[in-house]
């Protein structure tokens, strides 16, 4: 997850190969890369961007011609199932140049779990599509992590999309990791809100302690640990500032989300 | 080999993959036509010898060279360019293949494209040329467009050989400049940029080795060896004059391939 520009297709990029690291390495389950870069990808399969396939080609050929370059030989009941299970069963014969965006999605998550890989990589699968199309990608790749198995990495700006489909999530920002974890532990982050006056002063503490913090309307939010609170409240009584509430603070995704980046801005 | 089966797919639905033969064959044919109507185009019939069959290929040799590597750059132009910029070359490139054997894959496809456009062409007109004339010798003057040196025989065993060489001759020649198209494709991001590349540093060549300042480097142009070919046409063949042909021809073509090689292993694909 991360902003435009923070890196998302770019990651896609190294793992398959499109794009050399300017240092490091990197390992797909027991595979270390770029030095073992074919191995890794007879374990993964994705689809970078917008998908693209042969026009001039069916569906059916698309499928049949991309998997034997993954030296998969695949059987025609096989294809059709896959094809079936991504919903496209009915198009197989028909020339990609009339399949729909959504269509085309479909197709090129029919491909890449052709070769059976053990991890799927989709970059933003849902951009371009309709709420439907949206829904339906989204659902496929729930079908395919709870009935298959399969793990599914996908990269995304759209937070709602990767509430309601992540475990975990890694957030990036200009080319770095800032944060894994899993969806649910950074939702309940430990942040607390503070009603409290005056507000300068005790926007002034968390100043001076260094605890991430910001206002937000009469609130103070700031990142703290439960155990702190009531160190806090001592300090706070003690420099003379009425604290009227304090309760936890149920983030949104996006409020997680922005947090985490200004967080690291600062 | 699965690279060169899926290219070759893939090439088999393209419409253009057969357009320029098309245009091949058809030239081959209308040259046939054109000499049966008109006998007395050929020189050697107006002298009053029988005509082969076997001379219809031999006069599409001509042909073959000038418009053949057109074809072929268009083809190989779009390779990798196309591909890139359609996106099919990401999905490619996801695959457990690597880099070198899809270039291989293209460059065999190109190899097999070239050369079956050169033979297919040359069997269709002697098809032609057996039907319109029939068998026999051929007749050729000892200096080709030169009637007054005299005139040589070639039994019809002779005179399928020597169009066999020509025949490599010139898809070699009709390969190097695919070549170059291939390593002009490697990096470029436009399917039609590496053809037009192809044929504006042909149209140089051409001019440059008309110039009489750039006469001591006429002879590594690759424009200079379009007509390497007719050494077989020669009474006697100047072997030292044709290798020194193939030499450049092969320079040209491995020189660009191995160019194209090294720039596409080492080129982010960001596009």
């Amino acid at each position: 997850m991360g902003n435009n520009g923070a890196g998302k297709t770019t990651t896609i990029r190294i793992l398959f190969g499109l794009v050399s690291p300017t240092r490091g390495t990197y390992q797909v389950l027991d595979h270390l890369c770029p030095a073992h870069l074919n191995d890794a990808k007879k374990v993964m399969a994705g689809v970078i961007d917008i998908p693209s396939f042969y026009d001039t080609l069916t569906g059916r050929e698309n499928l049949q011609l991309l998997a034997s370059l993954s030296d998969y030989r695949v059987s025609q009941p096989e294809l059709e199932s896959t094809a079936a299970m991504v919903g496209i069963a009915h198009m197989l014969e028909k020339p990609v140049r009339i399949y729909s965006n959504g269509q085309k999605r479909r197709l090129s998550i029919a491909q890449a779990l052709l070769p059976r890989p053990k991890i799927i990589i989709l970059d933003e699968p849902t951009s371009g599509l309709d709420p439907q199309g949206v829904k339906s990608i989204r659902d496929l790749i729930l079908h395919l992590n709870t009935e298959y198995g399969l793990t599914v990495f996908f990269s995304s700006h759209l937070l709602s999309e990767v509430q309601k489909i992540c475990n975990r999530v890694t957030i990036i920002n200009k080319g770095k990791i800032i944060k894994t974890t899993r969806v649910d532990d950074l939702l309940f982050d430990s942040f607390y809100n503070f009603n409290a006056t005056p507000v300068e002063t005790l926007l002034n503490f968390f100043q001076e302690k260094n605890i991430p913090h910001h206002l937000q309307e009469k609130y103070v939010m700031a990142h703290i640990d439960e155990k702190q609170i009531p160190d806090i409240i001592r300090e706070l009584t003690r420099r003379n500032i009425s604290i009227y509430e304090i309760f936890r603070h149920q983030l949104s995704l996006e409020e997680a989300f922005l947090a985490t980046i200004k967080g690291v801005e600062k | 080999m699965s690279i060169l089966r899926s290219e070759l797919k893939k090439v088999k639905a393209n419409f253009r993959t057969y357009g320029g033969m098309i245009v091949l064959w058809g030239l081959g044919v209308l040259i046939g036509v054109n000499v049966w109507y008109n006998p007395s185009f050929l020189p050697l019939k107006q002298l009053g010898f029988r005509l082969s069959g076997l001379y219809i290929p031999g006069l599409t040799l001509y042909p073959l060279a000038v418009v053949g590597p057109v074809v072929a750059v268009l083809i190989a132009g779009e390779s990798i360019a196309g591909e890139r910029i359609k996106g099919t070359l990401r999905m490619i490139l996801t695959r457990p293949v690597s880099r070198l054997h899809i270039y291989l894959g293209k460059m065999y496809l190109i190899v097999i494209h070239s050369t079956f456009m050169v033979f297919s062409t040359l069997g269709i007109t002697a098809l032609l040329g057996l039907i319109l004339f029939g068998g026999g010798s051929v007749i050729l003057p000892t200096k080709l467009n030169n009637l007054s040196t005299g005139f040589f025989t070639l039994t019809p065993q002779q005179a399928l050989i020597r169009l066999f060489l020509a025949g490599i001759t010139v898809s070699l020649y009709i390969l190097s400049y695919a070549s170059i198209a291939m390593f002009l494709s490697s990096f470029m991001s436009h399917s039609l940029a590496s053809p037009i590349f192809t044929l504006i540093f042909t149209a140089s060549s051409t001019v440059l080795q008309n110039l009489e300042v750039f006469k001591p480097i006429s002879p590594y142009l690759l424009t200079s060896h379009l007509l390497s070919w007719q050494n077989f046409l020669n009474q006697s063949i100047k072997w030292d004059s044709f290798i020194f042909s193939l030499l450049i021809i092969c320079g040209y073509l491995l020189g660009s391939f191995f160019m194209g090689i090294f720039i596409f292993i080492h080129k982010d694909e960001t596009s």
